[in-house]
């Protein structure tokens, strides 16, 4: 309890131990959503009503971005926001692609696609 | 009635009270309150047409959501109470688990540590002082033991992820400051101007709350500069309910002085 578990949450965040208000995250999420083989950019606050919790509160930022403590959680359920994309948007493909720049300067590019059942 | 069990009821009721606010409406009244509850009991589900995207593969139906927010509530208020404390306290943190399980980017460190702290004191001798239900001590000075070295932990491993450049350099701080964190003049001082310097104190005072807190003879010190640094932080910041969480665990660590009996002495 006193070791193992907080040096397990180095599976939560960005270095073992507990990490709340240690450090913040700039974000910017783009939405990309294809209908056959053009792609359009639609913002993700479209999504926002049909999300609940905290990914409802990320998407309203939509692609603007904006700063928050971390995105390790939502960069891990990428492959899910582009499945609602699917479901919310009507489209053939979605693409969603997560730009996070941390307190370090690093930067990190994520993305996730989903094709959309017809 | 051993100092250690006493030490011990009043945290698990301190810390039962913190949990199960935290889990309704009600905290949204206290500032700085991260995704306050939009219904009664926090993690109700919103309705069919919003999705939730749980980790580890436990999407659970709304209707079992709806059940686990309820035996969260009465789980928590039984453990507060203590009626069954032990089994109470598990089903609370199995149930809050559960429920956090189906909002994961929402996770917060905070309520992760009120969950262990619960989970710590029901597996203890917490049960057998200011309870409703008392239940004869069984080990009661090893239990306190467990819940000191966890509150040594907690304030230990808060100062590792801060051992960072950015943090040190106050810059962290400034951009909470930013966010909207910092509260009136105290705080845009603190986490404004002074950033550095109350990034620099708060690593030092919890690399050495580990220590002042574990030794007997620094432990008085060490509980008075964690509520100092607490009272502080609710003062200047917003930092949800971690300084409840923490005082109420700092209980463990008040000595009780046995309570003299009344009445003259025989012959």
């Amino acid at each position: 309890m006193c070791v193992v578990v907080p040096l397990g949450s180095r599976l939560f965040g960005p270095s073992p131990g507990y990490t709340m208000f240690a450090g913040y995250t700039d974000f910017r999420l783009e939405l990309r959503v294809f209908d056959g083989d053009r792609p359009r950019a639609v913002s993700p606050s479209a999504l926002a009503p049909h999300a609940s919790g905290y990914l409802g509160a990320l998407l309203t930022l939509g692609d603007r971005g904006g700063r928050v403590r971390s995105v390790d959680a939502l960069r891990a359920h990428l492959p899910d926001v582009a499945g609602l994309g699917c479901e919310v948007l009507g489209a053939t493909r979605v693409e969603v692609v997560l730009d996070a720049r941390d307190d370090d300067g690093d930067v990190r590019h994520d993305s996730a696609e989903q094709r959309c059942a017809p | 009635m051993s100092s250690d069990a006493r030490q011990l009821g009043w945290a698990r009721a301190a810390l039962g009270l913190v949990f199960t606010v935290r889990h309704t409406s009600l905290v949204a009244g206290l500032p700085g309150i991260h995704l306050p509850p939009q219904h009664l009991l926090a993690g109700w589900p919103d309705g069919e047409s919003q999705h939730r995207f749980a980790a580890l593969g436990l999407a659970l139906p709304n209707s079992a959501v709806s059940a686990l927010c309820v035996v969260r509530a009465v789980a928590g208020v039984l453990f507060t109470l203590g009626v069954a404390a032990r089994p109470a306290g598990v089903v609370a943190v199995l149930a809050a688990y559960l429920v956090a399980a189906q909002d994961p980017i929402g996770f917060l460190f905070t309520t992760h540590i009120l969950y262990l702290g619960v989970l710590v004191l029901a597996l203890g001798d917490a049960r057998s002082f200011f309870a409703l239900r008392p239940v004869a001590p069984e080990a009661p000075t090893s239990s306190a033991w467990l819940v000191q070295s966890f509150v040594a932990s907690v304030y230990f491993w808060s100062a590792i992820p801060k051992l960072r450049g950015p943090w040190l350099s106050g810059q962290v701080l400034r951009a909470y400051l930013d966010l909207g964190y910092g509260r009136g003049v105290l705080g845009s001082f603190f986490l404004g101007a002074h950033a550095r310097t109350s990034a620099l104190a708060t690593v030092a005072l919890e690399l050495a709350l580990a220590p002042l807190l574990l030794v007997r003879r620094t432990r008085t010190a060490g509980v008075v500069l964690a509520c100092a640094m607490h009272t502080t932080f609710e003062l200047t910041v917003r930092p949800d309910v971690l300084g409840w969480v923490m005082v109420a665990m700092l209980l463990a660590f008040v000595e009780a002085r046995p309570r003299e009996r009344g009445g003259k002495a025989g012959p």
